[in-house]
């Protein structure tokens, strides 16, 4: 067996050349800066997401994730910093790099007069080695109404569709901005249903959101950026030191049990609250403490929840409580 | 696919959007079809006694109509069709969304441009046949080389002036109000619905400034059966030619892809 060349692994994952250079860093972001005039809005962004992840950009409205997302996409040149897709920098996209890319904008309208298959089938013959239509259009959930007009769709169909039109081109990266904004519960969770077969077929996933819920559901990983700059990176257990953080015990008090019976904390105890007991900040030791009481009172602990905060928690404390 | 097959990919699906389109197949193929039943059933007859544009007479009225009506049609389809669509597709997210593919920038505006070319070529034809054939308008064989050449030249030219005027709007609904005035008003300043003896003078200037009236000469003198030779009016299309490589200039350093409220 001979020895691999010494190959640069960005210009080999551009050419699509080895196997080893496809797990690779797939987005390489050092010292992003971004101005809108006199205004910067990214304030020197480094993040790197590896083959196969599927990662959410979360943050507030005005955030930045919009304006990093497309600075990826090769929509807009960023205004200092190194970024690279797939070994390219995106601010001079080429052809055979875009056949690797699969966008899906914010907010799209699609041609109205077209019909669901006409749509897919002129976006696939934009790709080299596009997937065929009706397997795409399968993958999305749509390959029931391939004759339907686009403009007769109900929202969350054109968005199914939208996501069609940049699978076809069986991209190696796939960018969703906001994907199931205005979405009802139901046609959220078809979306999402979408997206974790992409994960399966072992896509790159960089997704913008603002449901923590979403995020939680589909990301591997979860960075936060808040007014430009990224306040936390990690999976969404341990998030701002979510995996870490004081849990709350939380159980129905057993009949003939005083409140003040429970083993005590140093963190301040258990508080009624109805018929519920409640003791926040709890750690490991409160835990044990409470169990051990049990043994000993031979008590049992009706509806016992021991939580820790939720990503939603987490991200209104990295956030200073905006959405 | 070869880039000559996505060229013509593209056409197909531009053409087919277009034939799904009432109101764009009303305003490009209708109303100028409309305009030639209207005017010339009510005055093609009327005898001009005047000279018009220097062209030698005499004319009847049909014959100068039929030539401002074809005019019509091509600006119809070239230019107001054109920007409407470019306009409503930019700020739809379409363009960004085209942009955002491997489809190469040249191969998309071939097919829009295309499509626009030969929906004005299809609309002279059927106005040019039923001008002959419903009202029995002369339409010299001699000059139909001349009207071929004008076709190419004013299609190539206000297509690019389709893409330049993209730029002055900002708004989806404001490509059909502000694109039909422009084209009424250049149409009435250039005597494509009226034949004026004596125009005051501002109204011969901007005619002359402007293309429309270069493409009503054009048109006109091969379609006046008392002219002879080549009847290539090569002054007007000069000018017509001058306007679209300036809108062209214009538009390959600005024309924009993405929607107005996200630049």
């Amino acid at each position: 067996m001979g020895v691999p060349a010494q190959t640069n692994p960005a210009e080999a994952v551009a050419d699509g050349d080895t196997a080893d250079a496809r797990t690779s860093t797939v987005v390489d972001v050092k010292g992003l800066t971004m101005h809108y005039g006199d205004i910067e809005v990214l304030h020197g962004i480094d993040l790197a997401i590896a083959r196969g992840d599927v990662c959410a950009i979360v943050g507030p409205n005005g955030a930045g994730k919009t304006t990093l997302v497309e600075i990826l996409e090769g929509y807009r040149t960023r205004t200092g910093g190194a970024v690279t897709v797939l070994g390219l920098d995106p601010s001079h996209p080429t052809r055979a790099w875009r056949s690797r890319i699969g966008i899906v904008l914010q907010s799209c309208e699609m041609p109205a007069a077209l019909t669901v298959w006409e749509l897919v089938e002129r976006f696939a013959g934009y790709y080299p080695q596009p997937r065929p239509v009706a397997e795409t259009l399968e993958l999305v959930g749509l390959s029931d109404r391939p004759n339907a007009r686009a403009g007769t769709l109900s929202g969350g169909q054109q968005r199914r569709l939208d996501v069609a039109m940049a699978l076809v081109g069986d991209p190696d990266v796939l960018f969703l901005d906001e994907p199931t904004t205005g979405f009802d519960p139901s046609a959220r969770h078809q979306a999402w249903d979408v997206i974790t077969g992409l994960r399966e077929l072992g896509k790159t996933i960089v997704l913008t959101t603002h449901y923590m819920e979403e995020a939680e559901a589909l990301a591997d990983r979860v960075i936060v950026v808040v007014a430009g700059r990224v306040v936390a990176d990690g999976t969404p257990e341990t998030l701002g030191g979510r995996d870490h953080a004081p849990s709350t015990i939380r159980f129905r008090l057993p009949e003939g049990v005083n409140v003040a019976q429970l083993p005590s904390s140093h963190n301040g105890g258990f508080v009624a609250d109805r018929d519920h007991v409640t003791m926040t900040n709890a750690d490991l030791d409160d835990l044990e403490a409470l169990i051990a009481w049990c043994r000993e009172n031979t008590r049992p602990l009706p509806g016992l929840t021991v939580e820790r905060p939720s990503l939603e928690d987490v991200y209104l404390e990295l956030t200073g409580g905006v959405r | 696919m070869s880039d000559a097959h996505l060229v013509w990919n593209e056409f197909r699906y531009q053409r087919r959007t277009f034939m799904r389109d009432p109101q764009a197949m009303f305003f490009a193929v209708g109303l100028p079809l409309l305009y030639v039943v209207i005017f010339v059933s009510l005055f093609g007859n009327q005898r001009i006694d005047f000279v018009v544009n220097s062209q030698p007479g005499p004319l009847k009225a049909h014959t100068i109509m039929l030539a401002g009506f074809v005019a019509i049609g091509v600006i119809s389809a070239t230019f107001f069709n054109l920007a409407v669509d470019l306009v409503q597709e930019r700020e739809s997210g379409i363009l960004k969304r085209f942009r955002g593919t491997p489809l190469p920038t040249w191969t998309f505006i071939a097919g829009h441009v295309g499509t626009a070319t030969i929906l004005g070529a299809g609309v002279a034809s059927a106005l040019i046949a039923l001008g002959r054939f419903a009202y029995g308008i002369p339409v010299p064989i001699g000059g139909l080389p001349a009207i071929l050449l004008a076709l190419v030249v004013s299609s190539a030219s206000f297509c690019c002036l389709a893409f330049a005027f993209t730029l002055t709007v900002k708004k989806a609904g404001g490509a059909v109000p502000l694109g039909t005035g422009v084209t009424l008003a250049l149409y009435f300043l250039s005597g494509n619905f009226f034949i004026v003896e004596h125009p005051p003078l501002i109204l011969r200037i901007v005619g002359k400034l402007f293309p429309v009236q270069h493409l009503n000469n054009a048109l006109l003198t091969p379609l006046n059966p008392n002219t002879s030779g080549t009847r290539i009016e090569w002054i007007d299309l000069l000018v017509i030619a001058a306007w679209g490589a300036g809108a062209l200039l214009i538009a390959i350093r600005s024309f924009r892809w993405t929607p107005s409220d996200q630049r």
